[in-house]
């Protein structure tokens, strides 16, 4: 999977190096001064390089823990994000990375108990619940069999009611969460999309009835789970599409275990959309009614309100409107 | 197109018998050898040499963007006279700057830290390879395309047991020569990730050009809606659809129109 491995000289011989070097025996093993000089050149080519994305091993030194978007709100007033990877695994044609980094190398900070003491710091000085979200740079879950980062942090929120995590995914890669006793205040969401747009732009990803499955072991084992229906794409038929995906989703879900749902449109810093169409010109998504006013691209104002509107009307039909969210445009 | 790099007529013979490489008439420079695919320079040895290569053949077609590949021998503490390696790192030993090769494809052979010297090198490190050549050529032309498409491969020529003054022409070919199967995997690759880079650009554009003109603004958003059709419409688009718009502004608003009505469904493959 992994055929080149750069890892910093500072952290290579420190224990997590060593384990995941180990896991890739065949992998060539290169060394460098920091991750940077690897992940951040100008002249790399994100499209050429999701081909076969190679793994950094870094050390973080700050920022571990930030304030996240408005948007990022699943109830909470306190938001909070952090990132212990860059990239995914994954190759959604709608992400904001694929147009946000120069590499499609994968970037693993090592050095997971400092971002335990930002967290727990952050939870200390929080005057009201502390929500953390964990999947904003990197899918939270698809590579934990070779990080075991989440293994290494749910024990932290066991300390703390008032402190909540959310694992926002595509995977299947649950049985971590499977060996131990759900926590209350530990959200899995699942990022899903429609059969047709995702086999249409979610590469890579397990398919929505995998995503399904892994969501409902989950649900009877006890988690909390959040639904993100965000990006909404547009498509001629999207009302129909739509429909029948909110029925689908919902006929699996057991609504006591809900603890939320977001809903948001596709949107782009304008930036970022510049460099992903640049990278995959001949992309329906991007062929698409969209408006590129500044500073974001998103669908044409009277559409989007359309698609929100109608997607909320559907899903007030089968959730309680208090657990739904929408997602506005501040990536 | 793949433009190689190598300092010496002896690592180039047998890339141009391989490949039937024909020598252009002698330019001011260098003489270039090439077929409809590659092109090669015999820079000389060193690293200003192989950088003033990759400044000569690119200056032939500064707009274009081409696969780069550096070939040439180098010496290593520990493999075998006549291995095959890629740099996976490349050190300028002056400067202490480094470039690293990104390689998403299955490498063809074993990967090396490569460090380039102004002398031959009589001391080696363990694990590390050392040639005269490859940071000028990487620090070059890597300024010409993304460093998925610039590569190093290098043939062992000398090591402990074996040092660098023994290493002849004829020694040199023959190593090359035994090795052609890998360096052709590397070059096959290059040429389809090339190949891959340069489908990104939407072909009918000149036929467009060649009724209306357009000014460089107008020309970047022709080719973003002749790319937004391909994107929606299994057919092609000519400009005899637009034989009504009487200058290059209408032209781009019908064909904006059309785009706009074309069916937009994620369910239709």
């Amino acid at each position: 999977m992994i055929q080149t491995l750069y890892i910093e000289k500072a952290i290579f011989d420190h224990p997590r190096s060593v384990a995941i070097r180990q896991r890739f025996p065949q992998a060539s093993v290169v060394t460098c001064e920091r991750y940077g000089e690897v992940f951040n050149p100008k002249a790399q080519n994100f499209r050429l390089q999701k081909q076969q994305p190679s793994l950094i091993l870094a050390e973080k030194y700050n920022k571990f823990v930030l304030e996240a978007p408005l948007s990022y709100n699943i109830g909470g007033q306190d938001n909070y994000y952090f990132s212990h990877m860059l990239n995914c695994i994954y190759d959604c044609r709608y992400c904001f990375l694929q147009g946000m980094y120069r590499s499609a190398n994968y970037v693993l900070f090592i050095n997971y108990e400092d971002f335990d003491d930002a967290i727990e710091q952050t939870i200390k000085e929080s005057t009201q619940p502390a929500y953390f979200f964990s999947g904003y740079d990197c899918d939270s879950l698809a590579l934990e069999p070779v990080t075991g980062f989440i293994k290494h942090t749910l024990p932290l929120f066991q300390k703390y009611d008032n402190a909540y995590i959310e694992l926002r995914t595509k995977s299947t890669q649950i049985r971590s969460l499977l060996e131990i006793e759900a926590m209350h205040n530990c959200i899995v969401a699942f990022s899903l999309s429609p059969d047709s747009l995702a086999e249409a732009l979610e590469h890579k990803a397990p398919t929505l009835a995998k995503r399904l499955d892994a969501l409902d072991k989950l649900q009877q084992a006890g988690w909390p789970i959040g639904l993100r229906f965000d990006p909404i794409i547009y498509c001629d038929n999207y009302q129909q599409v739509y429909s029948d995906f909110f029925e689908q989703v919902f006929s699996r879900i057991n609504l006591n275990q809900l603890h939320s749902a977001s809903l948001g449109t596709f949107r782009l810093p304008q930036g970022f959309y510049r460099n992903i169409v640049k990278l995959y010109p001949e992309e329906k998504l991007f062929a698409g009614p969209l408006a590129e006013s500044q500073p974001m691209v998103s669908y044409e104002a009277e559409l989007e309100q359309q698609m929100l509107a109608f997607c909320r009307d559907k899903l007030l039909q089968l959730m309680p409107e208090e657990k739904l969210f929408i997602c506005h445009d501040d990536i | 197109m793949l433009h190689i790099v190598t300092a010496l007529p002896c690592e180039a013979k047998p890339i141009i018998r391989h490949y039937r490489l024909n020598g252009r008439q002698a330019e001011n420079g260098f003489r270039i050898y090439e077929n409809d695919q590659i092109g090669l320079i015999i820079a000389g040895i060193g690293k200003c040499a192989a950088a003033a290569a990759c400044a000569y053949l690119q200056g032939a077609e500064p707009q274009s963007k081409h696969a780069w590949l550096n070939l040439g021998i180098a010496g290593h503490g520990d493999l075998n006279v006549g291995d095959a390696v890629m740099a996976h790192k490349v050190t300028d030993a002056n400067t202490a700057t480094s470039w690293y090769p990104a390689m998403p494809f299955k490498h063809p052979c074993p990967t090396v830290e490569l460090v380039s010297v102004d002398q031959p090198q009589t001391d080696y490190d363990a694990n590390i390879a050392y040639d005269m050549e490859a940071s000028g050529f990487y620090d070059t032309a890597s300024r010409f395309n993304s460093s998925e498409l610039v590569q190093v491969v290098k043939l062992i020529s000398d090591n402990h047991a074996n040092p660098a003054e023994q290493v002849s022409a004829e020694l040199t070919e023959q190593i090359i020569d035994a090795k052609l199967d890998k360096i052709d995997a590397l070059i096959q690759k290059l040429l389809e990730l090339e190949q891959q880079q340069s489908q990104q650009m939407s072909p009918e554009i000149k036929q467009f050009q060649q009724h209306w003109h357009f000014t460089v603004s107008q020309q970047h958003k022709l080719q973003r809606l002749l790319q937004r059709w391909q994107a929606r419409s299994e057919t092609t688009i000519n400009p005899a659809d637009f034989i009504d718009a009487k200058n290059s502004k209408a032209m781009l608003q019908a064909l904006e129109k059309k785009i706009i009505a074309l069916p937009m469904r994620f369910d239709d493959k």
